[in-house]
């Protein structure tokens, strides 16, 4: 998955990935000659009392060292600008990723863990990636150089090697193996401490009002304390790591020396030769050193990039269409569903089932019917959040999965039951919903929705801050910017979901009668509990258990229909039911 | 810098709001002046420093464990070069004739005229005739390694404990920014970004404790090297040490040099990366909006400045701060050169032997090493403290007023409830409630009705004490609210708000959520209340029934059903 990563997502910059190696390569071939420069100085300079020699070599050493260091820092440069670029192309896809996703495979991750991956994990990845440009690409080089040096030296010593660096391989692979699992659990314990914060601060209201505190503390602690106990462990493995590796180099030394001395013994080797063949052995082991570091942050980072594969890897169920049908010149906003059916996948029963219903435009049709009824699923199969499992939804006659997601998107003015509004201005929220609208049309958009008087009465008008979630706003208030939003963007249809709940029964009223105008061309559908809202409805659509069970008016469906019956006479009385 | 980055919806930000404007605190704010932050880079390490003290006895046994391993470190290949000795001993003994002593053997080769070789042996514990005394080499072979397993069991322990020290500093961290939100006052979660909060408690505590791994006992090691390497070249010649010495400040200097102008980097970083986490968290969290409003690329948009500044910043601190290991590596060869030509001109003018010189050559190399090393870490460190600060930053926020230490109870709560003259606003220049009087009597049912806007929320939030009134007084069967601790308050009134907003968990978890800390419900009074709610039915007709798992935002529940 590491190397999948790196291959798609540093192809852009190999030229620079190139050059760091080449750089590195030089770097690194003076720190192997320099050493040879330094015992010059030793040899013929400072043994012979020779001050020019030394000053020479040295002015020579110190010149290489220059040029070493401009190698350095130019590798480090753009060794830093691939990596860096590499974190941010992997953020762009992976937000991208998402943002194609339905509102399943949204739910399937859990935004927390979402929020986790793009960030954290990408920079565990990142990390890696800026170690290996900078540091570890010397690692091998060294290594190859240590190993040719000493076989040259002595091809029956360097066979040891044949032993030690299997050895350690198992080792370090043991190690590795079982550090692996714990990295992949302590992510996932990130995800937990991030989604039992975000709670918490979602919930804060509810948590103080409930006198909570203590409780949330506790489900933080445990969610703390699975982190802790598996970063420790994580650590612990980590801790063995180092000295593990240093204790199988520092024993081969011994190794070198024991079976060095008997081939100097039977005459078969030099001691000169024995001590080079040392030195080299100290070049492999600071190669495995740096490979050791590298060893140290490979897991995590190997699970993050699974972790963030998996996003990546994952398709949307709502796919668009490769060559989307136009929408017709004047789309009318006729919605129609035939047959239409969701099943969320492995379930037993649908969600909805064999709905069958125009609603046109011009007129307003009410959706109706007991909490889990499907209602809202319902709504949410136009935008296509969902995708029916049977039978379509059709706008001016054209299945909607045959549209262009931006065109789909064009006609229609969702009103979520949550009024979630997003954090900046007032104006920021309204140009949400048309991007191109003019101040005038924002005040419009105001009026419509009753929200012009109270947003004249912020210091900053449409310019006043609005919180992450519209959270600074009464929920009334949130719900008359959310309509307004929808409004703005003059849509052929309105979705309303239970969109008037938090409103005055007079300023709800107010509401619908300023719709009137703005709704001629349009179809409405609106979702509502309130019998009042919809009462006036063209047609009312009831809906039990996923499945419509009667339609038509307020009077038609009083008289005929018990399931309406029954919701309205729980809200009024006869004589309102039938004024 | 950090001012082009803010949103364009930050710097349309003009006017004062009721609660303070998203954008504004900690995050947009606040790392308007790297510069200053800089300077903080010392208070900052002395109070982590402080956080730490918890631990002082492990650290303590870190310090003596690193003293035992560089110890054994040094001593490993002293005594491996005891070994050389012996093979060496061996190899010039066994081009002796057998039988003679070591004394006859120098003067035979002095006689005939070998001097340097004579000069040789006389350093050595040569045994003419014999051969490598293998019974020696092994025995010195197994003292090596068993100094080698011992630096190995340290070195293990030490990490061990190392490790130990992280993890709980970076849980206590943990723990401390969530008991922190429970003192802020609501306003600092209007006016932060929820995503940004979590970034300080997830991102940079990681970031922090991966600093800590990295830099504890490297740090340890290297400086106690550094000391140890110091003294012996002091003993070997004080002149050429303090040659040696000389580049300690030149290293100094280049790496504050280095790190000033990383550290503003890393502070841009860290920021950067919280405020893409928190336009993250927003777009996924209305990822149902985004697209069904079309939003993808201005979403995307918005994202790809943030993601931008964080690649700007990141690229920049880490190519600056990479600089730090090519600079001391050029320093170290600076001083090995100044040190040869001052030790030639004194071998040519006898004042220093050539063995004492070599000898130094090697310590100013050893010495050298962990300088760099230091340097690194100092590097890494700038990054950590960075990190540190923001988390430092939230757990300093201005948190809510004090409960009193022994608050006024009232038992049996009867449940009188009035304002007294009370006035309130979110914003000083716009005020909403003024001199209000109201008393709501025990049995009286009172509905607020005014049009939306008009403060009605704002009373409820007043006598759940979310806010503090501005004048006057709330009372509660005539004690001040104010007097009362607030967990004493709300433990006496049940609230439905207006947000519906259940907690990740079974649906029976969210039901008894309202029950008072350690008091019980039996199942009876338990069904009494979800059939009162007609919670029951709907309930009953999920598969899982009461073990329905919700989502964190009851997303999998409609919001009718949410609220009862």
């Amino acid at each position: 998955m590491l190397v999948r990563l790196l291959r798609e997502y540093l192809r852009p910059y190999v030229g620079a990935i190139t050059l760091v190696l080449v750089l590195q390569l030089a770097q690194t071939l003076a720190t192997l000659y320099l050493p040879s420069l330094n015992a010059d100085i030793i040899d013929q300079g400072v043994s012979q009392g020779d001050t020019d020699y030394i000053l020479r070599t040295g002015g020579v050493m110190l010149a290489i060292s220059l040029g070493q260091v401009i190698c350095a820092v130019v590798a480090v440069y753009f060794g830093a600008k691939a990596a860096m670029s590499f974190g941010r192309d992997v953020r762009r896809g992976f937000f991208t990723q998402v943002q194609t996703f339905s509102a399943q495979e949204v739910n399937k991750f859990g935004a927390p863990s979402l929020i986790t991956r793009s960030t954290n994990d990408v920079q565990q990845v990142q990390m890696v990636v800026l170690m290996s440009f900078t540091i570890m690409i010397m690692a091998p080089i060294m290594l190859v150089g240590g190993i040719i040096m000493a076989l040259q030296e002595d091809p029956a010593l360097s066979l040891l090697l044949v032993v030690v660096v299997p050895v350690l391989v198992v080792v370090v692979g043991l190690i590795i193996s079982r550090m692996v699992p714990y990295f992949r659990v302590m992510q996932k314990r990130i995800d937990r401490i991030n989604q039992v914060m975000r709670e918490q601060i979602t919930g804060i209201r509810v948590i103080r009002a409930f006198v909570r505190e203590r409780h949330e503390e506790e489900r933080f602690e445990v969610a703390n304390e699975a982190l802790f106990d598996t970063s420790l462990r994580a650590g612990k493995l980590m801790a063995l790591m180092f000295p593990t590796v240093m204790f199988v180099m520092n024993l081969s030394s011994v190794a070198v020396m024991w079976f060095g001395g008997r081939q100097i013994d039977s005459g078969d080797l030099q001691i000169g030769e024995l001590t080079a063949f040392l030195s080299y052995i100290m070049y492999i082991l600071m190669a495995v050193m740096m490979s050791t570091m590298m060893f140290v942050m490979v897991p995590r980072a190997a699970v993050a990039a699974e972790r963030i594969h998996e996003v990546l890897d994952t398709e949307s169920s709502v796919v668009e269409v490769d060559d989307p049908t136009p929408l017709p010149e004047r789309p009318t906003g006729r919605l129609e569903l035939v047959g239409a059916q969701f099943r969320y996948p492995g379930a037993e029963e649908p969600v909805l089932e064999d709905i069958d219903l125009v609603a046109e435009p011009g007129r307003t049709t009410a959706i109706i019917g007991s909490t889990g009824s499907g209602k809202t699923t319902l709504l949410n199969l136009v935008p296509r959040l969902f995708d029916v499992t049977a039978g379509s939804v059709r706008i001016d006659g054209i299945d909607i999965r045959e549209l262009s997601g931006a065109d789909l998107g064009s006609l229609i003015g969702l009103v979520p039951q949550k009024a979630f509004l997003f954090s900046g201005t007032v104006a920021d929220n309204l140009r949400y919903g048309n991007p191109q609208a003019t101040e005038a049309q924002m005040w419009e958009a105001l009026e419509v929705a009753q929200a012009r008087s109270f947003v004249e009465s912020l210091d900053a008008g449409l310019e006043a801050p609005v919180s992450q979630g519209g959270s600074n706003f009464s929920g009334g208030q949130r719900q008359r910017l959310a309509i307004a939003r929808a409004v703005i963007r003059d849509p052929r249809i309105y979705l309303f979901d239970d969109s008037f709940s938090a409103l005055d029964y007079a300023t709800d009223a107010a509401l619908r009668a300023a719709l009137v105008p703005k709704t001629r061309d349009s179809a409405v559908i609106v979702v509502a509990q309130r019998v009042a809202t919809i009462r006036s409805a063209e047609v009312i659509v009831v809906l039990e258990h996923g499945r419509v069970v009667g339609q038509g008016t307020h009077d038609d469906l009083l008289a005929t229909n018990e399931t309406y019956q029954e919701i309205v006479y729980s809200q009024l009385s006869a004589e309102e039911a039938t004024a | 810098m950090s001012d082009k980055t803010t949103t364009p919806s930050a710097t349309g930000a003009g006017a004062p709001a009721r609660p303070p404007r998203p954008g504004h605190g900690p995050m947009g704010g606040g790392m308007g002046m790297p510069g200053e932050k800089a300077m903080n880079f010392r208070a900052t390490l002395a109070r982590f420093a402080g956080r730490l003290r918890p631990e002082r006895m492990l650290i303590g046994l870190i310090l003596v464990l690193g003293v035992v391993s560089v110890a054994a470190a040094v001593a490993g290949p002293k005594i491996l070069g005891e070994a050389t000795n012996v093979i060496f001993d061996g190899i010039i003994g066994k081009q002796l004739p057998a039988g003679i002593t070591q004394d006859q053997a120098i003067q035979g080769l002095r006689s005939q005229g070998q001097d340097d070789i004579a000069d040789m042996v006389s350093g050595t514990n040569v045994v003419p005739g014999d051969g490598i005394d293998f019974t020696l080499l092994g025995q010195i072979l197994l003292l090596v390694a068993l100094v080698y397993l011992a630096s190995f069991l340290f070195g293990w322990l030490q990490g061990r404990l190392t490790a130990i020290v992280v993890q709980r500093t970076a849980r206590t961290l943990r723990a401390d920014a969530e008991a922190k939100l429970n003192r802020l006052p609501l306003s600092y979660f209007d006016r932060n970004q929820r995503g940004e909060i979590l970034s300080r408690v997830t991102n940079d505590i990681d970031n922090v404790s991966q600093t800590m791994q990295q830099t504890l006992s490297q740090l340890v090691t290297a400086v106690l090297t550094v000391i140890g390497v110091l003294a012996m070249m002091f003993w070997i010649s004080p002149l050429l040490a303090v040659i040696a010495l000389i580049t300690v400040p030149l290293s100094i200097v280049i790496t504050m040099m280095i790190a000033k102008r990383s550290k503003p980097q890393f502070t841009e970083q860290w920021a950067s990366t919280g405020r893409l986490n928190g336009h993250v968290e927003e777009m996924f969290t209305g990822h149902t909006l985004v697209k069904v409003y079309g939003h993808q690329a201005t979403a995307l948009e918005d994202f790809d400045r943030e993601n931008e500044a964080l690649y700007g910043s990141s690229f920049r601190a880490q190519a600056i701060s990479g600089t730090i290991q090519p600079a001391m590596g050029f320093v170290a060869n600076l001083n090995y050169v100044i040190v040869a030509v001052v030790g030639g001109l004194k071998v040519a003018n006898g004042s220093l032997t050539l063995g004492d010189v070599q000898a130094f050559i090697q310590y100013s190399r050893q010495f050298t090493q962990p300088i760099t090393q230091i340097a690194s870490m100092m590097n890494l460190l700038q990054s950590g403290v960075a990190s540190a600060e923001r988390v430092f930053d939230l757990l300093d926020a201005q948190e809510q007023t004090l409960d009193p230490a022994s608050g006024a109870s009232v038992s049996p709560v009867r449940g009188r409830v009035a304002f007294e003259d009370v006035s309130f606003s979110y914003d000083p220049e716009r005020p909403l409630i003024e001199h209000l009087d109201l008393v709501v009597e025990p049995g009286q049912t009172v509905a607020i009705v005014g049009p939306t806007g008009a403060g009605k929320t704002t009373l409820v939030n007043l006598v759940m004490r979310f806010y503090e009134v501005g004048g006057g007084r709330i009372t509660l069967d005539g004690v001040d609210t104010r007097e009362m601790t607030r967990d004493e308050l709300r433990q006496d009134i049940g609230m439905v708000l207006q947000d519906t907003w259940l907690f990740g968990g079974t649906i029976e978890e969210n039901l008894r959520y309202g029950v008072r800390e350690g008091a019980t419900v039996d199942e009876a009074a338990f069904r009494a209340a979800t059939e009162a709610t007609h919670v029951d039915s709907f309930v009953r007709t999920l598969p899982d029934g009461y073990a329905t798992e919700l989502d964190d935002e009851g997303g999998s529940v409609s919001a009718g059903r949410s609220s009862s």
